[in-house]
């Protein structure tokens, strides 16, 4: 059979596919200790159980084998689990770097004193921090009742210890008005050198709550401007690889092309816009190995019962994801007649499969046409 | 030729003949293929390429091993070894590119430059 896409045998690795993954993301557990209002992985939360602490070392072992470089440890609250140290020592002794996405609630002096045994601190590459809003007031609107208060004292612990901080800000109805405080309290007050921000996306709990947290397209637009004032003023120091701020960098970029004559962005044109496939996987806290864990549906087999490099080359799972860029957005019913295709990349596939339920098709939400207002 | 697939080094550094060096052992090695594989040290978060001739002198060097003894396997080893003086100048080479973060002193302390 001729290679196609749409047929592909997708057992068969891409060709120049690493042998294994650079980097794992693994949701290590599915407790938290906040409930908030947008969180993408409630849904796994809830039906899925925490594998215990020899099964994660084994896992670790076979990931060092493999010449893994790094893990991204997250949850749930990754802080929950008593045995986090001994998990973060385990990817130490496999030869690996790790870093961590966590709330920040839970980070004590304490748990700061836990960071310098042996090479904790030498082996991490960052540690994120989410926050919402400027104030407990926002903040706690989007999440449990005084989780500011506490988000900012383990916030403000890490830059005191001189941790590779990062702070995720994840825009929502409740703090679009706020961002220019935010920026103000994370950069001028806590002095970081910066932050990033996304959305909340129709996942998880923002599913449920749908329009008291989402944000409607008039917020998206307002807070694309707004986002891109602060960059300037901030000097670039505000970041974004999705959601408002990273659409308006996309659509200055078409627009000065439209405006230069130009009708495509050289390896735009096709579903290609995430990457991450090719040089990384999740795996979620029940063990179970997906492509992205926000995309948990797509099963490429389970830690301790199948091979990582076996699931890694050949799972269909994420052979259809990376097979995904060979598809041509003319090829799409909802890209018929387009005149922008040329410059699109599709969007994120988690955001589509959460609002289609299929993975071949493209995010609205990234859509330069439905921006512009053309049919 | 040579044995680390992305260093420009063309000059030779002195390594004593007696001194016993070792792979790091905090270094993973990733084959990939006939490609060669990848070295990443994660204390210092750098890697670096070698080629098939570099992965035999890697598992080689997992003992502590003299240059002269890595000159000896790789003339053992190759059925169409060059000249052994090159061989051991690209040995040297080999080894001055990789120290101190991903080869050491088999003696020596962790970090250790293994050239001298």
């Amino acid at each position: 059979m001729p290679e196609h896409p749409l047929y592909a045998d997708l057992t068969i690795p891409p060709k120049g596919l690493a042998s294994a993954p650079e980097s794992v993301d693994i949701a290590l557990t599915g407790r938290c200790n906040l409930s908030c209002k947008y969180c993408f992985y409630a849904d796994s939360m809830t039906t899925r159980t925490d594998l215990p602490t020899k099964q994660w070392l084994d896992f670790f072992s076979e990931l060092g084998g493999l010449g893994v470089r790094r893990v991204c440890l997250s949850g749930g609250e990754c802080f929950v689990r008593p045995d986090l140290f001994s998990l973060i020592d385990g990817v130490i002794a496999n030869r690996m770097r790790y870093s961590i996405l966590s709330n920040g609630t839970l980070i004590t002096p304490e748990v700061i004193t836990s960071f310098t045994d042996g090479k904790r601190r030498l082996r991490m590459d960052s540690i994120q921090v989410s926050i919402d809003g400027s104030c407990a007031e926002i903040h706690d609107l989007s999440r449990p009742h005084k989780s500011f208060e506490r988000a900012v004292r383990g916030l403000r612990l890490l830059v005191e210890g001189k941790f590779p901080v990062t702070v995720r800000v994840t825009l929502n109805h409740h703090n679009i008005h706020d961002l220019a405080k935010i920026a103000a309290l994370l950069i001028d007050d806590i002095g970081l050198s910066g932050f990033s921000t996304n959305e909340a996306e129709a996942m998880g709990t923002a599913r449920c709550s749908g329009q008291n947290i989402m944000l409607t397209e008039q917020e998206r637009r307002q807070a694309m401007t707004v986002l891109t004032e602060l960059n300037v003023q901030y000097s670039g120091r505000i970041g974004a690889t999705a959601g408002p701020l990273s659409m308006a960098k996309m659509v200055r970029e078409i627009e000065e092309k439209i405006a230069r004559g130009e009708t495509g962005t050289p390896g735009r044109g096709t579903l290609c816009s995430c990457g991450g496939v090719f040089s990384k996987m999740s795996v979620l806290h029940d063990g179970t190995m997906v492509p992205c864990n926000m995309l948990p549906t797509l099963t490429m087999g389970v830690i301790g019962m199948h091979s990582l490099q076996d699931a890694w080359l050949r799972s269909p799972a994420i052979n259809a994801v990376r097979q995904r860029r060979k598809i041509p957005l003319s090829a799409l019913l909802e890209c018929t007649g387009c005149r922008y295709t040329g410059f699109c990349a599709g969007g994120c596939p988690a955001s589509v499969m959460a609002k289609s339920g299929r993975l071949i098709g493209t995010d609205p939400q990234s859509c330069y046409r439905a921006y512009a207002g053309e049919k | 030729m040579g044995f680390a697939g992305d260093h420009n080094r063309t000059d030779s550094t002195g390594i004593s003949p007696g001194t016993k060096i070792t792979a790091n052992p905090v270094v993973s090695c990733r084959i990939e293929g006939d490609a060669g594989a990848v070295l990443f040290n994660p204390d210092t978060d750098t890697t670096r390429l070698i080629n098939p001739t570099g992965i035999m002198i890697w598992d080689f060097i997992r003992l502590s091993r003299t240059i002269d003894e890595i000159v000896a396997y790789v003339a053992e080893s190759c059925s169409n070894s060059p000249d052994p003086a090159a061989v051991r100048k690209d040995i040297e080479l080999f080894v001055a590119d990789l120290a101190p973060d991903f080869i050491l002193e088999a003696d020596g302390n962790a970090g250790t430059p293994a050239v001298r």
